[in-house]
């Protein structure tokens, strides 16, 4: 059998994600001896320009340049995989949205002007794509279980339940119940929830759960005591863009 | 026959069990849980613990069996130590009890009746128990235990309620004495503000309007489902090990997520969250009552308390069964 | 005795019915009803339960659409692999208790493989019941199942099938197939509910349609039996995912009879 061509790719981003997959040590030797790594940033200096069969696409589009590579490597395989929380959601990248550009441009682009932009968004609004791995970073497990199912012939499925639900069966405190700002019910676990189990709020970095429900979300982080602008600026970190689609989706339906 | 034990002797008690078993018992740390004791000044009686037991019987990640090279491989069970728990509650002694009921309704459950069986029980009474969420004086409580352990002035009457916990005070009869006290009705009294009419709530399971006004408030995080004491639903999931073995592992499920009632080709059963939230109430209230002659809830009132929004069904249930009665 | 335990049994035959469905002959041999389900697993895929299409103590017969996991997986094995299977679980349709009646056998889609059971059990009690229709409604020509055995029921019983959508080209004739839907062409026949039992299994929306039309026909609920579909975990009758207002489908189903299940749709 010949081993499926994998490729890891990266755009705009801080490519914690690819460490992620790096920190398998463990594991990595036996990963690599069942799939063909065809490019990876970091370890192949050469980016391949062929098929391949499963990709992993790390990074927020925040330019021309990114948009066509995305583009060029979702022709070019067969399964596209979003990666983190910047692909799948947008990330920190994307706050860029939702701040007037006349704040940010002097600030960065004032010596690389040159740059063709983009507003900042996540991978699926180019491509299709075929599976998220979410979360910043996302869990390492969770990647080599998701290449395990695809080399097993098996759909992988993401996990789909709120960050409440493991916090609550690893025994920890309500943060929520505690007044702090802890965005766990509207946000999708998977990541053994890992902050909280530390004692540090959600930030949502998995993005928004499939039954999120923002609106009261926010009046719940109201009777806490926080502002709207607060609560505003917590929610955008992370699930700003993909919250905002939801709100047009709703409005597009009530319509 | 009741027994007694002072104060001092029960440390004691205590102390020696711990020595020769994992007793596990609520323990005030970052958050109340039961944990294994190490000693018995740990023990915290007074708290209506926030987690509950059904950890040790229904276990998250219960492996159920291996696939290894072509065969499938039972786990050894006989490998389960053996524990006591000590200071359950009534609430968390019955939920202990209906699940002896749910996971032996047609077919047994090997892994939890095997973990049942390793258990020993000591429960506690406390007249003023919980806050103003719990109501359990409002739902069928049918206990079963080893020991039973009232709270005197200066001493614990001591209730035997098996052979298991015969041989317990049998083995420290150093330490308890024998008691002429008749345990009366009030001295079982659990004080509760909290109070549900009704728990035939047939009548208003069409009644939208009200659901609809407890649901607008579910954030549809699942905590409810998490710290039941009764939940016990659960689902399967095969995880892979690097060796090339499957394992086949058990956890808990959550009817509040839509994932829950979803099948192959991502039809969801489920889909409104009002419909998910009356399934949680009616399985607690109706559905297992219909069954198996009681309600499952067993009135703790955990998943109010720790609601994020403190959605409070019991009032909203007792409203909408006026309602229905006029 | 460990319930969970599957054991292994291997395939004797595999073939395809449609692009998407395929039937298969496992070396499983229990004492079953019609509409009972079993338990098939893959190491490493996961489980499902897939509806029993045969009667007959020697061996079994699955009939299997390519939907999720653990089908897709099956999908892609041959003559001689081996799969895990637990079971029978449920209750089937209740064969014995309706003796004597006139069947009316509806289904949809995949949804006619339980009921291809009930039909090898009439083969083998065809003295016990009076008229059989067979009313079986496809998505297109494609997607036809049962083809080796349809020629032989439209021999013995009275047979109509009709494809929700027909192309040009489409090979109609060989069963005398209609085009529309399915209750769109019962509408047109003459449905007598004297004395007559409706065994439905089907995709919800045609169900629920069909239902409808039945109680027109003048059908009454206790008339009417359906294999119900839910997400199941253990089939044991604990893991609660499968409760329809308190009831298991494991246990207590698959097949229900309507008026169990009338009122609660969206449980």
């Amino acid at each position: 059998m010949t081993k499926p061509k994998v490729g890891f790719y990266s755009v705009t981003g801080c490519q914690g994600c690819l460490l992620s997959v790096i920190f398998n040590e463990e594991e990595l030797l036996g990963v690599l001896e069942k799939i063909d790594v065809k490019s990876f940033p970091f370890i192949k200096e050469k980016v391949y320009d062929g098929h391949l069969d499963i990709v992993f696409f790390e990074g927020v589009v925040t330019s021309k340049h990114d948009e066509e590579m995305v583009k060029k490597i979702r022709d070019q395989c067969d399964i596209f995989i979003a990666l983190g929380a910047c692909a799948t959601t947008g990330g920190v990248p994307a706050l860029r949205n939702f701040t007037p550009p006349e704040n940010i441009q002097p600030l960065i682009y004032h010596k690389a002007l040159e740059i063709t932009d983009v507003d900042p968004s996540p991978v699926d609004k180019y491509v299709k794509v075929d599976y998220y791995i979410q979360g910043c970073p996302p869990d390492k497990k969770e990647i080599l279980g998701f290449i395990d199912d695809l080399l097993r012939g098996k759909k992988p499925l993401m996990y789909s339940k709120p960050v409440c639900i493991e916090c609550r069966h690893n025994g920890n405190p309500c943060l929520l119940e505690k007044g702090l700002p802890c965005l766990g019910p509207v946000t999708n676990g998977g990541c053994n929830s890992v902050c909280t189990n530390g004692g540090l709020v959600c930030w949502g970095c998995r993005g928004p759960a499939q039954d999120a429900n923002f609106e009261l979300m926010i009046k719940v982080l109201k009777e806490k005591g926080y502002d709207e602008k607060f609560i505003k600026q917590r929610i955008d970190a992370f699930e700003g863009l993909k919250y905002k689609e939801k709100e047009d989706a709703k409005k597009k339906w009530l319509e | 026959m009741v027994y007694a034990i002072s104060f001092e002797n029960y440390n004691k008690f205590l102390d020696s069990l711990i020595q020769k078993t994992d007793v596990f018992a609520p323990v005030k740390g970052k958050v109340s849980s039961f944990e294994k004791l190490k000693s018995a000044e740990e023990f915290n009686a007074d708290v209506l613990t926030e987690y509950t037991a059904k950890n040790n019987f229904l276990k998250q990640g219960e492996l159920i069996l291996t696939h290894k090279e072509g065969e499938v491989v039972e786990p050894d069970l006989s490998k389960i130590k053996e524990k006591i728990l000590l200071g359950l509650r009534m609430c968390d002694l019955a939920s202990i009890k209906k699940h002896d009921i749910a996971m032996n309704n047609k077919y047994a459950d090997p892994y939890y009746n095997e973990r049942r069986k390793k258990v020993t029980l000591f429960g506690y009474h406390q007249k003023q128990c919980g806050d103003e969420y719990c109501f359990c004086q409002s739902v069928d409580l049918e206990v079963e235990y080893d020991l039973f352990f009232y709270k005197r002035a200066d001493h614990y009457l001591v209730e035997v309620g098996s052979d298991k916990g015969k041989t317990i005070i049998k083995d420290n009869q150093d330490l308890f004495e024998e008691s002429d006290y008749k345990m009366t009705k009030e001295d079982k009294e659990i004080d509760n503000q909290l109070k549900l009419d009704s728990h035939d709530i047939d009548d208003i399971y069409t009644n939208n309007r009200g659901w609809s006004a407890l649901v607008k408030d579910c954030l549809a995080c699942g905590q409810c489902n998490a710290l039941c004491p009764t939940c016990f639903c659960f689902e399967f999931r095969d995880v892979p090990k690097q060796d090339g073995s499957v394992e086949k592992k058990r956890f808990l499920s959550e009817c509040q997520l839509e994932c829950f009632s979803r099948v192959a080709g991502d039809h969801i059963f489920r889909k409104a969250q009002i419909d998910r939230f009356k399934h949680r109430i009616y399985h607690q209230l109706q559905y297992f009552k219909d069954k198996f002659g009681k309600t499952l809830c067993t009135g703790c009132g955990r998943c109010i308390r720790h609601c994020p929004t403190k959605i409070d069904f019991v009032t909203k249930i007792n409203e909408m069964k006026k309602e229905a009665k006029k | 005795m460990n319930d969970y335990i599957p054991q292994k049994v291997k395939i004797l035959e595999f073939y395809r019915e449609s692009p998407d469905n395929f039937s298969i002959v496992i070396d499983f041999k229990t004492d079953h009803e019609p509409g009972q389900f079993i338990q098939v697993s893959l190491p490493g895929i996961g489980e499902a339960p897939i509806s029993i299409c045969s009667y007959s103590k020697d061996h079994m017969k699955l009939n299997v659409r390519e939907i999720g996991s653990v089908t897709n997986s099956l999908g892609k094995l041959k003559e001689g692999d081996e799969i895990w299977v637990r079971g029978p679980y449920g209750k089937g349709y209740p064969m014995q208790e309706l003796k004597g009646n006139n069947l009316l056998i509806i289904g949809g889609g995949c949804g006619v493989a339980p009921l291809k059971g009930i039909i090898d059990y009439v083969d083998q009690n065809r003295e016990d019941y009076q008229n059989i229709d067979l009313f079986f409604g496809y998505r297109s020509v494609h997607d036809v199942l049962f083809r080796r055995e349809t020629p032989e029921w439209k021999n013995k019983y009275n047979l109509m099938m009709s494809v929700d959508k027909a192309e040009e080209g489409d090979d109609l004739a060989c069963f005398e197939m209609k085009t529309g839907y399915l209750m769109e062409r019962m509408k047109e026949l003459d449905i007598n509910s004297e004395n007559t039992v409706a065994f439905l299994c089907g995709p919800p929306i045609m169900i629920n349609k069909i239902i409808g039309l039945l109680k027109e026909k003048g059908f009454k609920s206790e008339q009417i039996f359906l294999s119900a579909e839910r997400l199941m975990q253990c089939a044991l009758g604990m893991c609660g995912h499968c409760m329809i207002h308190g009831k298991y489908t494991c246990l207590d189903g698959p097949v229900f009879r309507w008026d169990e299940l009338e009122n609660f749709k969206n449980d």
